[in-house]
């Protein structure tokens, strides 16, 4: 087996798979994906997968997960079936001095060309008749939807392997060394040398950083989500907090815990949970929750994205996100624009990880 | 709500460890999803044997009621028909009777929640008319409704064997009993004679190839070991299916006990110490949760685990506590290595 | 077995099913449930769990203690929103990505 590779990503949930299948349209040889599990096992296997984009601030956040959330119209036919589908996003309130706060949003996203419309009560239960009839308005956009993100990695993984891409699973990156030009990669299954290195380990990146001597201010969080029965369609569209799955299943959460790496569901979310759905949509009330699920949310320090050169090291880079289900498209195309041509066709200077320094 | 010991599961293995705490003075509560306590004893009709005295000679569900009777003069709780389904973030158990989530924080806990059936898979085993051993028993003997008419049994554990005398007994014809390895696993030699005077045959290194049938069970094909290539038709409304039984983990993977695979035991089962105490140190185990047994060993787990609870409680153990335990463990011994070495060995080198 | 016996029945899952995804790479209960959604539906795999573990360990040559068990994850039971709701305080958890969205205030473009 060739141990040499050009380029070795670290990672392969939605981002790292993401990177591989972009990077591997325009350059097939020498493409490397190493997990310490298999994809999923991360933060991609437990996540709520909306594509979202209208409430995402300030306005150049929005407009590049805007950017992202249209790659996905071409995406699915490239990849194959993700069950990506734009319902378009609702996010209902339930206090007039919000709708004040809903206006200047949509204000100051419109500048950017996202387009929201803010509904007052009638325009928003004519639309999603299941919302609850306390509510008072809405802000809504077109632009959200949701996608399988089981569906979007495997298919990611597919499209990459036919490509000509490889991947290492069950193995872990133990140690990282840069000499004369090339990384050295060591894993528990032995040793790999490449010329480009991408690190996109989630929440693990601070832990790989490390190998590197770097400080990645990356974090966990947990994010807990509870799971019904499967019911007829009943909704359209993603709401803010809740959305059904294509299978008729609905998702239902929105935590964001300190709680390191542990990832256990408890009873306290379970209940204020149920209170939080049926606030939104009271004939939740007899639908059953026959699982709930946690997961961990890749936080940066500032909540943005990490893309980019690690400057210092050449060749080196960096994609850690939350938000990485939206992002994903727009990251792997713009990682691999780096790595094919050393530049990006929209600036992402902003998301440098010089900021922190 | 609040309690000293709380027991998940009110099957014999709960009942028996409730008895050894309520007897000492502690507080005691039981949960259990069914309307009734007795577990799974509950609908076995058989004479269960061996079993330590005071229970001999009792018939299963006497067995159940005689554990329930001994717990009268004490002051335990039950909530009966209440599901436990979860921990709050501070320990206490989440159960759930159907309208609210009821919250019960307790000192210790022991899990008694029993075994599940295993399935065998074949093509058609998911139409009407498949079903466990066990939950045949569960309709004749509890809801005395008959499985069909005419049936076939898949495996042949000592289980199996019993409940296929049963049906005979209740006038349902059973054409055979398949066993795909070379012998009848059954250990007891008193139930492989009991069902060898109704006549009905045991098939060795025989498979069932598919069952089918429109929207029911008509039809199973069975290949034989002895014929290669040869599949024979009968004609049949109901199947049985003894794919053993295996711990139930949920309880235990919530509660954060780390699991061990040993296979005699059932497959996964929590780690536990020489007190039936998991890693987790608030949790005792009981019963066939605590690994595959025969009732012996059921009731008595679930004894031993009572008293440790006890020990937990008081934080130390008192000398008669230890020479109950003592012969609790001797029992234990004799009947598992000589009914089932295998469960006995493997109880010891789980225990480590 | 057959390829295309069931075995996951709250799901409809077959042997080949199963096949596809350890081919993939997949080597635990979980990986394989996150490809195919085995264990996933009403049951919460507790019909399927040992048979897909010993199909899974069988495909990968291994002994069926290397076969991790799945997550198991609370509720227990399936149980009604409306009672999981009923005792916790209302409202302690209503909060919304609208809420917490920060439009420009001009300073920033
Ligand atoms: C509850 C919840 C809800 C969410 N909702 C949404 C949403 O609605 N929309 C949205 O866009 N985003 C959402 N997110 C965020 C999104 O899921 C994440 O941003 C995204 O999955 C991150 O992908 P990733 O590839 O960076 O991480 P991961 O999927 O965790 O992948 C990292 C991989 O790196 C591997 N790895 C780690 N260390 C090593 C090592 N040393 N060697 C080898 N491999 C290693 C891991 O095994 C893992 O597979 C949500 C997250 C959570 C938790
Ligand atoms: C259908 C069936 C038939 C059987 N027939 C025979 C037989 O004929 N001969 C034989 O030797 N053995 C038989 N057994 C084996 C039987 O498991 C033991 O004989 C014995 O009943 C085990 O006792 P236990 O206390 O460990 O568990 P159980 O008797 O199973 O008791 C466990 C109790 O826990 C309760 N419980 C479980 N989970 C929860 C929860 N989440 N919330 C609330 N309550 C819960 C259950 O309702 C049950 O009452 C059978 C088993 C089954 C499953």
């Amino acid at each position: 087996m060739s141990r040499e590779y050009e380029t070795v990503i670290i990672g392969g949930g939605v981002i790292g798979s993401g990177i591989a299948y972009h990077l591997s349209e325009s350059k097939s040889d020498g493409i490397l994906v190493i997990d310490k599990n298999f994809p999923l096992s991360g933060s991609s296997g437990s996540t709520q997968a909306w594509v979202w984009v209208h409430t995402k601030t300030p306005s150049w956040y929005g407009e590049f997960s805007m950017y992202s959330s249209e790659l996905y119209g071409y995406l699915h036919r490239k990849i194959g079936d993700i069950e990506f589908i734009r319902t378009g996003g609702i996010c209902p309130f339930f206090s007039e001095n919000e709708r004040e706060h809903a206006k200047s949003l949509a204000e100051s996203q419109a500048q950017v060309g996202i387009e929201i419309q803010v509904l007052d009560r009638d325009e928003v239960l004519a639309r999603e008749p299941a919302l609850s009839d306390k509510v008072l308005g809405a802000t809504y956009s077109r632009i959200d939807g949701n996608v399988n993100p089981m569906r979007l990695v495997e298919q990611y993984m597919k499209a990459a392997k036919i490509n000509g891409v490889t991947y290492e699973y069950y193995n872990k990156v133990t140690d990282i060394e840069k000499k004369q030009g090339s990384f050295l990669v060591t894993t528990e299954k032995g040793l790999f040398t490449c010329k480009n290195l991408v690190l996109s380990a989630g929440v693990w990146t601070h832990e790989v950083g490390k190998m590197l001597g770097l400080d990645i201010p990356v974090h966990p969080v947990r994010g807990q989500v509870m799971i019904t029965e499967p019911l007829a369609p009943f909704m359209k569209y993603t709401l803010d907090g809740l959305r059904q799955a294509s299978n008729g299943e609905v998702l239902i959460g929105y935590s964001r815990e300190e709680a390191g790496f542990d990832r256990s569901t408890s009873l306290d979310f379970i209940g204020s949970t149920a209170n939080f759905a049926l606030a939104l949509v009271p004939d939740l009330a007899k639908a059953k929750i026959v699982r709930s699920f946690s997961g961990l949310r890749v936080m940066p320090k500032d909540e943005f994205p990490i893309l980019g050169p690690i400057p210092g090291i050449e060749n080196l880079y960096i994609a850690a996100m939350h938000s990485g289900i939206t992002l994903s498209p727009l990251a792997g195309t713009l990682i691999s624009e780096l790595i094919t041509e050393g530049e990006t066709s929209i600036p992402i200077e902003r998301y440098s990880i010089t900021r922190f320094a | 709500m609040e309690t000293e010991v709380l027991i998940l599961g009110g099957g014999p293995s709960g009942l028996a460890a409730a008895y050894e705490v309520a007897s000492r003075g502690h507080g005691v509560m039981i949960v259990d999803e069914a309307w009734a306590l007795g577990g799974q004893l509950r609908q076995q009709t058989q004479i269960i044997d061996p079993i330590p005295a005071p229970f001999t000679g009792l018939r299963g569900f006497q067995l159940a009621e005689t554990l329930v009777e001994r717990l009268k003069e004490f002051p335990v709780e039950y909530l009966l028909k209440h599901e436990f389904i979860g921990l709050f973030a501070d320990g206490s158990a989440g159960v759930s009777g159907g309208e609210k989530i009821l919250r019960i924080s307790a000192k210790c806990f022991v899990v008694a929640t029993g075994a599940a059936e295993s399935a065998r898979h074949f093509p058609g085993w998911t139409l009407p008319g498949v079903m466990t051993i066990g939950a045949a028993q569960i309709l004749i003997n509890r809801e005395r409704i008959y499985p069909g008419k005419t049936g076939l049994v898949v495996g042949s554990s000592d289980m199996a064997l019993e409940i296929t005398r049963q049906m005979h007994d209740v006038g349902i014809n059973v054409i055979g009993v398949v066993e795909p390895t070379s012998q009848i696993l059954a250990k007891d030699g008193k139930i492989v004679s009991s069902l060898q005077e109704t006549g009905i045959p045991v098939l060795l290194q025989t498979e069932v190839v598919a069952v089918s049938g429109s929207g029911k069970v008509e039809t199973v094909l069975l290949s034989s070991g002895n014929k290669p290539g040869v599949e024979t038709d009968c004609q049949v409304d109901f199947v049985c299916i003894d794919g053993g039984r295996h711990p139930i983990l949920e309880p235990f993977s919530i509660m954060n006990c780390p699991l061990r695979y040993e296979k005699e035991l059932g497959g996964w089962l929590p780690s536990y110490n020489g007190k039936l105490q998991s890693t987790n140190s608030g949790i005792f185990v009981a019963g066939q949760a605590a690994g595959v047994t025969c009732q012996a060993g059921v009731v008595l787990t679930g004894a031993i685990a009572g008293i440790n609870a006890v020990d937990y409680l008081e934080n130390g153990t008192a000398e008669a506590r230890e020479s109950c335990k003592q012969v609790y463990w001797d029992e234990l011994k004799r009947i598992e290595s000589t009914q089932t070495p295998e469960v006995w060995q493997a109880r010891m080198s789980h225990m480590g | 077995m057959d390829k295309s016996t069931i075995v996951c029945r709250c799901e409809e899952i077959t042997v080949e099913d199963i096949a596809s995804a350890v081919s993939q790479g997949a080597e635990t209960f979980d990986d394989v449930k996150r490809l195919t959604r085995c264990g996933m539906g009403l049951c919460q795999a507790k019909t399927c769990r040992i048979v897909i573990s010993e199909l899974i360990a069988e495909m990968k040559a291994k002994s069926a203690a290397d076969i991790s068990v799945p997550r198991l994850r609370m509720p227990l039971r399936p149980v009604p929103i409306g009672v999981l709701a009923a005792n916790t305080a209302s409202g302690s958890f209503v909060r919304s990505t609208l809420a917490e969205a920060e439009p420009d205030e001009g300073q920033e473009k």
